[in-house]
């Protein structure tokens, strides 16, 4: 569909405004993580004596490399966790017969739809008795099995032919050869896809580590950044957006490093044999 | 060696019945064809002779041995699928040795096994290509060559022609023909081109609906099928299948007399090429000409006589106009006779 003139304009006009809308307060940032102390209330978006004292000042804080390792491990873990659990689901779901498989993939849509508040205040009390309170185990564990994955990757392989199954097995490979052999590195895009979406969603979680961190024992980045904003000593904002700046850039690379993928894989694909 | 053997063969979808009771012996180095229209069973019975479907009833047996409960990998098949199946991200030599990688092979058989079975089928400089950089016909024979690597008992054929082009599909076919008769390996062909496995096949099994009509090598098939379904499917263009009225001294046949040895038929067939030109045959029909197609060879002419149209194969290029009259007719031996459940009945070339 092509859009006449005065349409293509208004549409263009909406992009940018929303383009805008996102850009400026990310630019906002940026130019404030690297202004000295006695700019940061300055009218000026951009730094006029620009300085890395705010870098490193996070980077040399004992903190702050906790709270990196903190969420670099818990985002780890749960990243690979969701991948092995919505594949080897799905791969049941879109491969296999069983009793009742239609009503559990209700339950698993199903548990897409309910907002994780509802869920939190049970979970909570579950990894209290647990024991697993302000672990990195209460982070992970709650969050290793995603619906979307399961979901997403079912429709996905549905729609892979199944002869390449059934060559497979004529072949000698087993169910779980067929899934690691034939299957996944045709799924490259979707997982790619996948990735992208998990990583962020675990780099960027804040409000379930609130709930269950106190101690730098688990506390991520997310949570950590707040230790900026203090009542008593006044807000550091220069450090805070030098903190923002940096716990965006892996979130950054990640996307950067699997959209390609994605893209270099649906461009040069075709599943026909 | 590579027996194949379906005794009492049942495959039931919920209540449909797929394939009903499917008796069949497949000689060791025999190439069989499973032929009939689409939804006849033919790749069911296919697939549960591979092991990719279970059967619902019934025993399979592989080289002596009964594989009914056995896997398709445990089998010792190789299977040609419609589409190919090769896997997209593999590269054909990957795609040939997969079935050695997975037997375990070490890399200087595997390769040893690929170079032999890729020099048999023209493919030797297409070994790093993936399959999306083949032609058609390129991975066709890159399937193939994935069957023979493996040295099996069985080759199964699940209609490996019927993406190539006409002129591709001829030379293929000879080329399957000939790689089977070489390798001395039992075969069993899905196609629904009657063409395609009459012109390959030792023996064919005609499907119609999950039932077999007819198990015969090509000629019997052609010259004796035992009912109406095979009469007509068997033949390109097809027979000529008229219903019979008997009318005392014989039958009616459209606007046709006939003088008939053969009490009891329902349903009298004639091929085309059995109808020539004149008045001197036992049946002669006679009327206008409504369509002429030129063959090659030969021409095919459509005769209106009034209250059907007979179909008549006749050699060369015979100057016929549309609407001119023309009679046509044809020997006692070469009709066919039907009863009213449409099964062959004695007379001419009947047993």
């Amino acid at each position: 569909m092509t859009l006449t003139r005065p349409w293509a304009v208004v549409a263009h006009t909406l992009c940018i405004a929303a383009c805008l809308a996102i850009l400026v307060p990310m630019l906002l940032v940026l130019g404030t993580s690297f202004k000295p102390y006695n700019e940061i209330f300055s009218p000026y978006p951009w730094p006029q004596n620009p300085t890395l004292s705010n870098y490193v000042a996070i980077l040399t804080d004992a903190d702050f490399l906790t709270y990196l390792w903190n969420s670099a491990g818990t985002t780890f873990f749960r990243v690979v966790g969701q991948l092995v659990f919505s594949v080897i689901t799905a791969y049941a779901f879109a491969r296999y017969e069983f009793r009742f498989r239609e009503p559990l993939f209700f339950v698993v849509l199903g548990a897409m739809m309910i907002p994780p508040q509802l869920t939190m205040i049970p979970n909570y009390i579950l990894i209290a008795n647990l024991g697993w309170f302000d672990t990195w185990t209460g982070i992970i564990v709650p969050n290793l099995v995603m619906p979307l994955g399961i979901f997403l990757l079912r429709q996905h392989m549905l729609a892979f032919p199944k002869e390449l199954f059934d060559a497979a097995e004529i072949d000698g490979a087993g169910s779980l050869k067929q899934l690691w052999l034939v299957l996944l590195p045709n799924l490259r895009p979707a997982l790619g896809a996948l990735t992208i979406v998990i990583f962020i969603e675990a780099w960027n979680e804040y409000f379930w580590p609130l709930l269950i961190s106190e101690s730098l024992a688990s506390e991520t980045l997310q949570i950590g950044l707040r230790k900026f904003l203090n009542e008593e000593t006044g807000d550091d904002f220069g450090r805070l957006m030098a903190g923002v700046v940096l716990v965006s850039l892996p979130s950054l690379a990640v996307f950067f490093a699997f959209q390609r993928q994605v893209l270099e894989t649906f461009v040069s694909s075709g599943l026909k044999g | 060696m590579g027996e194949v053997s379906l005794r009492r063969v049942e495959k039931l979808f919920g209540d449909v019945t797929a394939v009903a009771a499917f008796d069949l012996d497949v000689r060791n180095g025999e190439f069989l064809a499973l032929v009939g229209p689409s939804g006849c069973g033919k790749t069911t019975t296919l697939r549960m002779i591979a092991g990719l479907e279970r059967v619902s009833a019934g025993e399979v047996w592989i080289a002596g041995q009964n594989v009914t409960g056995l896997r398709a990998r445990d089998r010792d098949i190789a299977m040609v699928f419609q589409n190919y199946a090769l896997y997209p991200h593999m590269s054909v030599r990957d795609n040939v040795g997969f079935a050695l990688r997975m037997q375990g092979l070490d890399r200087a058989a595997q390769d040893e096994k690929i170079a032999h079975a890729a020099g048999i089928m023209g493919l030797g400089a297409l070994l790093d290509r993936l399959p999306r950089e083949l032609s058609g016909g390129q991975r066709q024979r890159v399937a193939v060559c994935r069957a023979i690597v493996r040295d099996p008992a069985v080759f199964l054929f699940d209609e490996p022609l019927s993406n190539l082009d006409a002129q591709l599909r001829v030379s293929a076919r000879a080329e399957i023909r000939n790689l089977q008769s070489d390798l001395g390996v039992t075969t069993v062909y899905v196609t629904h081109d009657q063409v395609e496995a009459m012109s390959m096949a030792d023996r064919i099994v005609v499907m119609h609906e999950g039932r077999v009509q007819q198990v015969a090598d090509p000629i019997t098939l052609y010259e004796r099928p035992a009912n109406t379904f095979v009469a007509a499917f068997i033949g390109s263009p097809a027979m000529n299948l008229k219903e019979a009225q008997s009318n005392g001294a014989g039958y009616r046949l459209g606007a046709a007399h006939l003088a008939s040895p053969v009490p009891g038929a329902a349903r009298i067939g004639v091929r085309p090429e059995h109808l020539i030109p004149g008045e001197g045959g036992d049946l002669t029909v006679a009327g206008d000409v409504r369509l002429v197609e030129t063959l090659g060879g030969e021409t095919l002419v459509h005769l209106n006589d009034g209250e059907t149209v007979w179909q008549a194969r006749l050699p060369g290029h015979p100057r016929l106009a549309q609407g001119e009259r023309l009679s046509v007719g044809a020997q006692a031996e070469h009709l066919h006779f039907f009863d009213g459940t449409g099964a062959r009945l004695g007379g001419a070339h009947a047993a």
